[in-house]
């Protein structure tokens, strides 16, 4: 579904990816896991046209993406939750979820926006708030919940669960699974990797801006080199 | 007590003057932090489309003014498109500093094509006055302030009912996440200026119905004046922006009500130094930390 080979990005003079190479099959979830700084939200960024590469090629459903421009690849079917969740305060939630549905055509938000308060409870009761009085946790879910308003084929996740309270946490990484189970792929960018090769199909280990090493959640998990510097083992 | 009431009058008809524009001000610097100072020269193009379009074709007042709205959107995207879209990604100056040679621009080609002289702008209106307790006002002054509060309301109905309004709130809120539920952001942008100069297109006809002359450098100081009133209001939010209009109009008028006609101007950059220092952000702003 997504395939990048040879993915370079920079920033002014620094090199931040450095020639990375990875797929993502249909109906798959993949996580990207690695420290801080190691060039995951980058790759992301590439993917959904924030950021343009310098170098490769990044290949959605047998269609090139590097020249598109982030609102265009939105059309084409991708959707990202962005880092630190950047909903629109001063919106209200109706409102941040109405501008996720922007590209789908008014008579069929309905059924999307039902969808979304079914995964997201909370949303439908907070719906005439003010986005920006939400929690953290609550806004983490107007995030994916505005992003699958977008009704994508491939959602890409940059570190969900980053600075919130552990109780949503568990719960973040379960409404993905739910997520992916109604069909949507998933690109899920995380830091805390137990968590994230749990629910993943397959995995890719960043760090200074390569992959240094990919294999089944499962793999990955047992493997001791990931133990020792990502589970804490 | 008269002549009080009689000021309050004149300075709220000159004050939605300068609210129309404040608008476009504060939503251009809402949406992509540039103080556009060629927007004073844009209500200036809108005044003499209206003098081009009365003397010629003789339409009547609704007529030269939704085309001056027109005319002037065309011209304020234009102007985004040309002049400050190429720029989107430099440092804030290099916008500002464009914003001012784009005023010169105008100022000096319009001078050039047409003459730097003042003329007489046409009466599609004819003036009536009533007088009631002892107060005067015009037909003209009414229309005036109808016109503005109709125009406001259109806009603040824009701004929060329609998708591409909250689009645009959107995109003033945070570009990039804008970007990455599909919003052009380029689309916003050019629809923000449209409206803005829209209003400032409005603002011009209104003016030359009021005072009867127009020339090419005629949106200097009001534009300088609304850019004032944008921030009195705190600049970014709208409703600040018509507040502050009404405001500035009100203090002009009665400094020159006391008395002191030869600092009336004096008197409004004193309020832009004061607010400055006293409530930086304005009476309706928000006051946000700069992001690093």
């Amino acid at each position: 579904m997504l395939e990048v080979t040879g993915l370079k990005v920079n920033y002014g003079a620094i090199q931040a990816v450095r020639g990375v190479d990875f797929d993502v099959q249909d109906g798959e979830i993949v996580t990207l896991i690695g420290s801080n700084g190691a060039g995951k939200s980058t790759i992301v960024k590439a993917v959904s046209g924030l950021l343009r590469p310098s170098a490769g090629n990044i290949v959605y459903e047998n269609r090139g993406l590097t020249h598109l421009s982030a609102s265009r690849i939105v059309g084409a079917g991708i959707a990202q939750v962005p880092e630190g969740r950047r909903i629109f305060a001063g919106l209200s939630t109706m409102e941040n979820l109405k501008m996720g549905a922007y590209l789908v055509p008014r008579n069929e938000q309905q059924d999307v926006l039902a969808n979304v308060f079914d995964q997201f409870p909370v949303l439908k009761e907070r719906r005439n708030q003010d986005a920006a009085t939400l929690s953290g946790g609550e806004q983490q879910m107007l995030a994916m919940g505005r992003a699958l308003m977008a009704r994508p084929k491939l959602l890409l996740l940059d570190e969900p669960s980053m600075g919130l309270a552990p109780i949503y946490i568990q719960k973040i990484f379960d409404i993905i699974k739910m997520i992916n189970g109604q069909g949507t792929t998933v690109l899920l960018i995380e830091q805390n990797a137990l968590q994230a090769l749990q629910i993943a199909n397959r995995g890719y280990v960043i760090a200074s801006g390569t992959v240094k090493l990919s294999g089944s959640g499962k793999d990955l998990l047992a493997d001791p080199a990931v133990q020792k510097a990502y589970l804490g083992g | 007590m008269h002549t009080a009431m009689q000021q309050i009058i004149n300075g709220l008809s000159l004050g939605s003057i300068y609210a129309l524009l404040a608008l476009g001000y504060t939503m251009v610097y809402g949406i992509i932090k540039l103080i556009n100072f060629a927007h004073g020269d844009v209500y200036m193009l809108g005044a003499f489309w209206g003098y081009f379009i009365i003397n010629k074709y003789h339409v009547d007042f609704i007529v030269a003014l939704l085309s001056a709205m027109i005319v002037t959107a065309f011209a304020g995207m234009l102007i985004e498109y040309l002049a400050y879209r190429p720029l989107r990604n430099s440092p804030r100056i290099t916008a500002l500093i464009t914003a001012i040679g784009v005023s010169y621009f105008l100022e000096n080609g319009m001078s050039y094509l047409f003459g730097a002289n003042t003329r007489n702008f046409p009466q599609v209106v004819q003036q009536h006055n009533y007088t009631a307790f002892g107060i005067s006002i015009s037909n003209i002054q009414l229309l005036i302030l109808v016109t503005a509060i109709i125009l406001m309301v259109l806009l603040q109905l824009i701004i929060q009912k329609t998708k591409m309004g909250t689009a645009m709130r959107a995109v003033a809120v945070d570009q990039e996440a804008a970007a990455l539920v599909g919003i052009n952001p380029d689309h916003v942008i050019s629809f923000t200026f449209g409206l803005g100069s829209a209003l400032a297109g409005a603002a011009g006809v209104l003016i030359g119905l009021y005072y009867n002359s127009i020339d090419p450098l005629m949106g200097m100081t009001p534009g300088i004046k609304a850019f004032v009133a944008a921030v009195v209001g705190g600049i970014g939010s709208v409703p600040g922006a018509a507040i502050g209009g009404f405001l500035i109009g009100l203090l002009e008028t009665g400094v020159q009500a006391i008395g002191l006609s030869a600092y009336k101007d004096a008197a409004v950059y004193v309020v832009l130094i004061l607010i400055l220092i006293v409530l930086p952000a304005g009476l309706l702003g928000k006051n946000v930390k700069e992001k690093v």
